[in-house]
């Protein structure tokens, strides 16, 4: 299926707010799974757009994270799949007890994927003790307890925070975009002293703030996607993730002030893609972290290398697209 | 919605040996380039290197071979460029002539331009000005006022432009004048190749805050060129400028003219821990800064017209190079002396910053193009 059916498709369910069911029987969740193990054999450019629409489309399924689990677990998943970024615990006996905070997803999960102590484990669902709602993330997130639950390890050799992170980019910039589209939309629609607000160029700049950023978050996306296929992706998935928080709290501030108090209710959709963003943020590493890892990547490598790094790691990535 | 249709960017076979032949040519000049020549560099002229550049092939790199170019793709130019701007190269003198005149002349000019001005530019010989500005036409650049009258086969031109950087050291300038009397705004403009020599050409030096003599107020006292100065056609002075623009701020200059000091941070981040969260914070921009300017070069490559995602890149670029000495200057505690390479391209860099958000179209003007993108207005 051409890139161009596959995500005509996906945004055409996901402006319908499916079910589970709706989205399964299109086989999107295995859409990194290849196909001689049963699944989509779709590329990382793909489910760049598919994550992105799920974004764009404020999707309450924890679908970018199976989609994601699929590619980890290389065969068909089983249900829906939440990833915890946040996993502290013990293994003893086989036995799995321990947190996992914030987990987007959790309580609607039939399985977790989490990383411990460099080990990928996956936990069934309902082996958790106790669920937690999160207060931003409200239905859709969870913190969740286990106690001596059993778990599958699974052989993976990547880094659950570096993927996850670059999975979280593809969903803010998709909802970065959805936000934008309805604060354009509302600007151009609202009427205030005889005008659109549209007209006014107070509100004209910070809407183009607001793409700005927003034309950032996808263009780093794309490229931290282009690079997984290298292999090695932790450079770009800190540039990208990075980059996309900066845009968080910028683009959020433009979106909820354009829409004034229509935009603070819960009826009104901004809130299903600014709570998102807010709680994307925080999920597979904040600025402090990624900006951490690049600063102390950067400071060994020394600012005369830091050109040709970089340069030499876009030119392979891109020898590989395609 | 999508707000950046981001384009995947194919190297082509040979860019890594042409990173390494720009780069050797690089090394052989560095060592004479100081701290302060470094940053802002392709505002700094030296003919010498210009003329290097040119023998190498480096000039007119995508301009046909029957001007002396040398037929490479887009790409292959934008990997010399932001080799040249990574190295602080001193690229100024022939900057504006490769980028945007030379390009103009050859999508516009007749023989007679092509033939004079695009062998002289490839060879690193003939330098260029921009004649868009004016005492009272500035983001408004509708508003000019200089004329061209004609007289004969000749035009005569009168009149005033200002803030003309290097007009004092080109051989040329690309101008916008009204050549229908009466007319109004976008309506009756054209432009005119005008040699920076011809009778009646004064040029005055406009010191910047920073001691820099780098632009200038340029007049015009009935300063007489043959007709076939005029570039393109007679009263599409309007279309060809916005034509002008998109090239002229779609390159990667508008979002590495602080590399320099950036690059010196790093270094200071193995000894300063604090410095690494600011360290990462502008790795994350430039990055993605690149990416986008990219994108921007693959649409130029297709023979699109990336106007819009041009603006979005300059705009954001050029904020990213702001900021940068400020924010470094807030995370060190170093004294402003000229006694290290840091604190001498600081010191400089903060004076020259707040122009970057001003040449080649300010801020408000190109967030005003990006919400007219948008749909609003």
């Amino acid at each position: 299926m051409s890139d161009h059916l596959l995500l005509d498709m996906a945004d055409k369910l996901f402006a319908e707010a499916p079910d589970w069911s709706a989205v399964s029987d299109l086989g999107l969740p295995d859409l990194l799974v290849p196909e001689s193990a049963g699944g989509f054999g779709g590329t990382w450019q793909d489910a760049h757009g598919v994550m992105r629409l799920t974004g764009f489309h404020a999707l309450a399924l924890p679908l970018a994270e199976t989609i994601l689990a699929g590619a980890i677990l290389q065969r068909p998943t089983k249900g829906r799949i939440a990833l915890a970024d946040n996993c502290s615990g013990a293994i003893s006996g086989e036995k799995f007890s321990g947190r996992l905070e914030a987990v987007a997803g959790g309580h609607q999960a039939d399985q977790i994927l989490a990383q411990l102590n460099g080990k990928i484990i996956l936990l069934d669902g309902k082996d958790i003790t106790s669920s937690e709602k999160n207060i931003l993330l409200g239905e859709e997130g969870a913190s969740l307890e286990f106690t001596a639950a059993p778990f599958e390890e699974i052989a993976w050799n990547g880094d659950l925070m570096q993927i996850g992170a670059i999975m979280r980019t593809a969903q803010m910039a998709g909802a970065f975009d959805g936000a934008l589209q309805l604060s354009v939309g509302y600007a151009n629609d609202r009427e205030q002293f005889g005008r659109k607000l549209g007209k006014f160029q107070a509100v004209q700049q910070e809407l183009a703030v607001f793409a700005l950023e927003a034309a950032a978050a996808n263009c780093a996306s794309i490229a931290a996607f282009r690079s997984v296929a290298e292999g090695d992706y932790g450079f770009e998935a800190a540039n990208a993730k990075l980059r996309c928080n900066m845009a968080a709290a910028k683009a959020t501030r433009i979106a909820h002030q354009v829409h004034g108090a229509i935009g603070f209710t819960k009826e009104y959709d901004l809130q299903h893609f600014t709570r998102r963003i807010w709680g994307w943020r925080s999920s597979f590493g904040s600025e402090a972290h990624w900006a951490e890892y690049l600063g102390d990547l950067l400071a060994q490598m020394g600012g005369d290398n830091l050109w040709s790094y970089m340069i030499a790691r876009d030119q392979a990535a891109s020898s590989l697209t395609d | 919605m999508q707000s950046f249709v981001s384009e995947t960017v194919r190297y082509p076979a040979e860019a890594d040996r042409l990173r390494a032949d720009i780069r050797a040519l690089i090394a052989r000049f560095s060592d004479q380039w100081t701290p302060r020549e470094r940053v802002n560099c392709w505002t700094n002229f030296n003919p010498e290197f210009s003329r290097a550049l040119g023998e190498a092939g480096f000039i007119g790199m995508i301009w046909p071979k029957q001007y002396g170019g040398h037929e490479r793709p887009v790409l292959e130019r934008y990997i010399v460029q932001e080799e040249l701007l990574a190295a602080g190269a001193p690229i100024g003198a022939h900057w504006i002539a490769d980028r945007q005149s030379g390009t103009l002349i050859l999508r516009y000019g007749n023989d007679e331009l092509r033939n004079h001005w695009l062998p002289r530019i490839v060879r690193g010989e003939a330098f260029a000005c921009i004649g868009l500005s004016e005492p009272n036409a500035g983001s408004d650049l509708a508003s000019v006022r200089t004329s061209a009258r004609r007289d004969g086969d000749d035009w005569v031109i009168n009149g005033q432009k200002i803030w003309t950087t290097g007009a004092h050291m080109a051989h040329f300038m690309i101008a916008l004048v009204r050549t229908e009397a009466g007319s109004e705004r976008q309506q009756g403009l054209s432009q005119f190749v005008i040699p920076m020599d011809a009778e009646g050409i004064t040029t005055r030096p406009i010191t910047d805050l920073s001691d820099g003599k780098d632009f200038n107020e340029v007049f015009f006292d009935n300063v007489r060129v043959p007709a076939h100065a005029l570039l393109g056609t007679e009263g599409n002075g309007w279309e060809q400028v916005t034509a002008e623009l998109a090239i002229e701020r779609s390159g990667p200059e508008r979002y590495l003219s602080s590399y320099p000091l950036y690059a010196a941070l790093i270094d200071e981040a193995r000894a300063i821990p604090g410095l690494k969260q600011l360290v990462g914070q502008l790795t994350a921009q430039l990055w993605t800064l690149r990416q986008m300017s990219l994108s921007v070069i693959v649409k130029l490559g297709r023979g699109e017209d990336p106007g819009l995602e041009a603006a979005m890149v300059k705009d954001l670029g050029n904020s990213f190079e702001q900021d940068i000495p400020a924010l470094v200057q807030g995370a060190m505690d170093t004294p402003l002396s000229n006694s290290r390479p840091l604190a001498e391209m600081l010191s400089y860099l903060l004076q020259l910053a707040p122009s970057f958000s001003l040449r080649g179209g300010t801020r408000e003007v190109l967030r005003g193009i990006i919400a007219r993108g948008l749909g609003l207005r």
